[in-house]
């Protein structure tokens, strides 16, 4: 059990969301959001600074679908069509390296800060 | 006539296809022809995908084959929900009919082929595929496509097709 949860997935982005990704982390209770983008089969940033209790929402802004999926799969956000989004909460100990299992040059990883 | 002879040989050694090329130069097609290539070239490998899925046991060729269908067909309903808000359609020609003959070869061909053999066949194949399309789509499509909203369409595909060349690389690098 890895202990991420997948919060929500498949919502359309609208001009909201994209407004929020430029804004830094958004601080909640003391735990920060933070958005990463999948744009040109890249994860922007491809490294992130989390802490425990944080949230991360990945995002897919390409045509092809993608995943942010954990290098030993014990977590995985599904699969995410285009403008979908999927939200992960971090705990301590969790899988740090990421990539997509669709496209599997594609890598990121998620830091403790 | 480089890129044309590229694609039209990619992977298709053996094929007499000395007529083919007297095809038109792909420089000469027009935005609707161009969009017409690359959507029979999506096709032609979403059919190579479902020929491995029906032949291959490989789970890296077949987790491979399951993502040129995922994303050649989503590339293919972009272009076609452009192509319908421009009020446009994709336009035949001899390019686009030359591909077709081509794919249609090759898969007779590979549809002999079982185990390992079909695996090498299908991974080179796609690799030799993505390299010619690429080539084409970036050096001849893209400079002479004139509509900056197929422009960005193609040009988005190509950074897809780009990584799935370099899987299929991979994939050929491990079949060795
Ligand atoms: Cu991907």
């Amino acid at each position: 059990m890895s202990g991420w949860t997948r919060r929500s997935a498949l919502r359309l982005a609208g001009a909201a969301f994209a407004a929020m990704a430029r804004r830094p982390a958004q601080a909640h209770n003391g735990h920060a959001h933070h958005r990463v983008e999948i744009r040109g089969l890249k994860f922007v940033p491809d490294v992130l600074t989390v802490r425990p209790e944080d949230t991360v929402t990945f995002v897919n802004r390409d045509i092809a679908p993608h995943t942010a999926t954990a290098s030993d799969q014990s977590w995985d956000t599904g699969t995410l069509a285009r403008d979908a989004e999927a939200t992960i909460t971090v705990t301590a100990g969790m899988t740090q390296a990421y990539f997509c299992r669709f496209h599997p040059m594609m890598k990121g990883e998620l830091q403790p800060g | 006539m480089n890129h044309l002879k590229a694609i039209l040989f990619a992977g298709i050694a053996g094929f007499c296809l000395a007529g083919a090329v007297q095809a038109q130069e792909p420089a000469e097609l027009d935005d609707l022809e161009i969009a017409h290539v690359a959507y029979v070239a999506d096709n032609i490998d979403i059919r190579y995908a479902h020929l491995a899925l029906a032949i291959s046991d490989n789970p890296d060729i077949r987790a491979f084959a399951e993502t040129m269908i995922r994303d050649h067909t989503a590339v293919n309903e972009q272009a076609l929900a452009l192509l319908a808000k421009l009020g446009a359609e994709a336009k035949d020609n001899a390019l686009s009919r030359s591909l077709l003959e081509n794919a249609g070869k090759l898969i007779d061909e590979m549809s002999g082929l079982r185990g390992a053999a079909f695996d090498k066949r299908y991974a080179e194949n796609e690799l030799a595929y993505h390299q010619a399309v690429n080539d084409l789509v970036e050096n001849s499509f893209i400079p002479n496509i004139e509509n900056a909203e197929v422009k960005a369409l193609f040009e988005a595909g190509l950074a897809i097709f780009k990584t799935h060349q370099g899987h299929a690389e991979m994939m050929v690098g491990k079949l060795q």
